[in-house]
């Protein structure tokens, strides 16, 4: 009998969870909530939100599915869900500012939709939704609930702090959203919004309902919480029509936003592109299209994708990319692009020498970076050069990483000392790396790869090497 | 009644009260001037009808 394994991360909300079983996702919920996805599935709205992709795709395993000892240990009364599975796992921390405007919307979406039937989202939290490439799904089907009123959303202030306010600190203030979420799972403080944005900037328009107001409203006083608790509760019926304006403005604003943000510093990274001649570029996308053609990966990690030029390749080759960079205008340009064509790539802004660990309760809740990305290969293109000098890694720590990260192959290209993208990088550097060779870089990787193939470029001074995990 | 299991945030609670009142009190007054205004405008042609009070 195997092992139920419950989801570290799924443990607030005591109307639900979710658990693992033979490669299987399960969602627990309570009575209360079974109710009310019934009435959805009832009315058509949940199969509506699973094919429009809004929501992951789910069915009541009401007996059937559920292995009998899960059913002896759940308390009576507790209704399952089975979820189908996805596959790449990625946090609020790791999105650029046009996805997590995309999860936003998205909620405001589902929240639009539940409220004509009655129906609430209870929480708006950003790690409720998942990113399967470029598309935003939604996953907490426990958060669903029957509200005590429908003329206002208890779940707005959440979703100022997960939504709102990240992206306005990050339009107005640079602040990316790894310094924000990785402080505080639970998002940006209404009065660290107020301090970050001024008083002028959150008096504008804009943010004056969202930032200011709120912000003057935050209860400071002690019994001020159980006074505002004793005036929401209300006889009779409430007018949903008041909520539905309050989401449509948060739609517009958001979606303003969206386009107020413009990408700027990605361009000063195609410095590496003035290296290479026109015939060394094309030789370099030859060659790794030849790649993709011979191997056939199932899936691939494009380490450093900068423009994200190759894993548009290989999600062409038809294999399912996560682009990882460091630069997130570099990552909201290739999601921007991604998106508008479709392609199976999930962009994700990352820092591979300094990734995020595991945080939250016992640092378990959230996993860690390097335990969710990975492919069938890797790819290292103009990135040994960056790994060596700006982070300093030795080749050890290097070839340890990429083992990680691969299960099969790794497509690494070397860049000689002498290159321009080498010697750029040691401008204002002292000069450890006249002695590095191809024959050193293949050795330091030897403890966990072997070369199968070497691919010179024109110029001489760089290879791409085909290395197979041992 | 349990309300929340997160932080509603007192503000955003408020806010949203306030709103309310006031999108209540719009959408009264633009229902009351549609009664009064909204048929003749539409339509010049018919005869101004009496409203049927809700």
């Amino acid at each position: 009998m195997s092992e139920i394994q419950r989801e570290s991360g799924s443990f607030r909300d005591p109307a639900s969870f979710v658990f693992y079983h033979e490669g299987r996702v399960f969602r627990c919920v309570d009575e209360e909530t079974w109710s009310c996805l019934n009435d959805m599935t009832k009315a058509g709205l949940l199969s509506r939100m699973i094919e429009g992709g809004l929501v992951v795709a789910t069915e009541g395993s009401a007996g059937g599915d559920i292995p009998a000892d899960i059913q002896s240990i759940l308390p009576p009364g507790t209704r399952c869900l089975r979820h189908r599975k996805i596959q790449q796992i990625s946090y609020p921390y790791e999105w650029s500012f046009s996805m997590l405007a995309d999860a936003a919307l998205l909620h405001l979406d589902i929240q639009r939709m539940l409220i004509e039937k009655g129906l609430a989202l209870k929480d708006a939290s950003a790690f409720n939704v998942l990113f399967e490439g470029c598309q935003p799904v939604f996953i907490d089907l426990g958060s669903i609930e029957r509200p005590a009123r429908s003329d206002i959303w208890f779940a707005y202030g959440q979703f100022c702090r997960m939504f709102l306010y990240p992206l306005l600190a990050k339009l107005h203030r640079g602040m990316d959203f790894r310094q924000v979420f990785m402080g505080s799972l639970d998002g940006l403080q209404v009065d660290q919004a107020y301090r970050m944005l001024g008083f002028w900037k959150s008096f504008a328009p804009g943010s004056f309902l969202d930032v200011f107001m709120q912000n003057l409203f935050a209860g400071k006083k002690v019994g001020q919480a159980t006074q505002v608790g004793q005036s929401l509760r209300v006889e009779g019926k409430t007018d949903p029509a008041v909520q539905l304006v309050n989401l449509n403005r948060l739609q517009r604003k958001i979606e303003g936003l969206k386009k107020s943000f413009r990408v700027g510093s990605m361009w000063s990274e195609y410095g590496d592109i003035r290296n290479y001649s026109d015939q060394a570029i094309d030789e370099k996308k030859r060659v790794v299209r030849e790649i993709l053609n011979q191997y056939r990966p199932r899936s691939v990690l494009d380490v450093g994708c900068n423009t994200g030029e190759f894993s548009f390749m290989a999600a062409e080759a038809g294999a399912s990319v996560m682009a990882v960079d460091y630069d997130h205008d570099a990552v909201e340009a290739l999601y921007r692009t991604a998106k508008r064509k479709k392609m199976n790539i999930l962009p994700l802004v990352a820092d591979l020498s300094n990734p995020s660990p595991g945080l939250g309760l016992f640092c378990e809740e959230r996993q860690p970076l390097l335990n969710r990305v990975g492919g069938e290969m890797v790819f290292a293109l103009a990135l040994i050069h960056h790994l060596m000098v700006t982070a300093c890694m030795p080749l050890e720590a290097i070839s340890r990483l990429f083992a990680q990260l691969t299960e099969t192959w790794l497509v690494l290209e070397y860049i000689d000392p002498q290159d321009g993208m080498f010697r750029e990088l040691l401008a204002i550097r002292k000069d450890y790396f006249s002695g590095f060779s191809i024959e050193k870089l293949e050795a330091g990787l030897s403890d966990h790869f072997g070369v199968v193939s070497r691919h010179p470029l024109p110029g001489g001074l760089r290879t791409l090497l085909v290395l197979k995990k041992k | 009644m349990i309300l929340a299991y997160i932080d509603p945030g007192s503000g955003a609670l408020i806010l949203q009260l306030l709103m309310a009142g006031i999108v209540g009190a719009g959408v009264y007054f633009r229902r009351a001037i549609a009664r009064i205004f909204g048929f003749r405008k539409k339509k010049p042609e018919d005869q101004p009808r009496a409203d049927s009070d809700e």
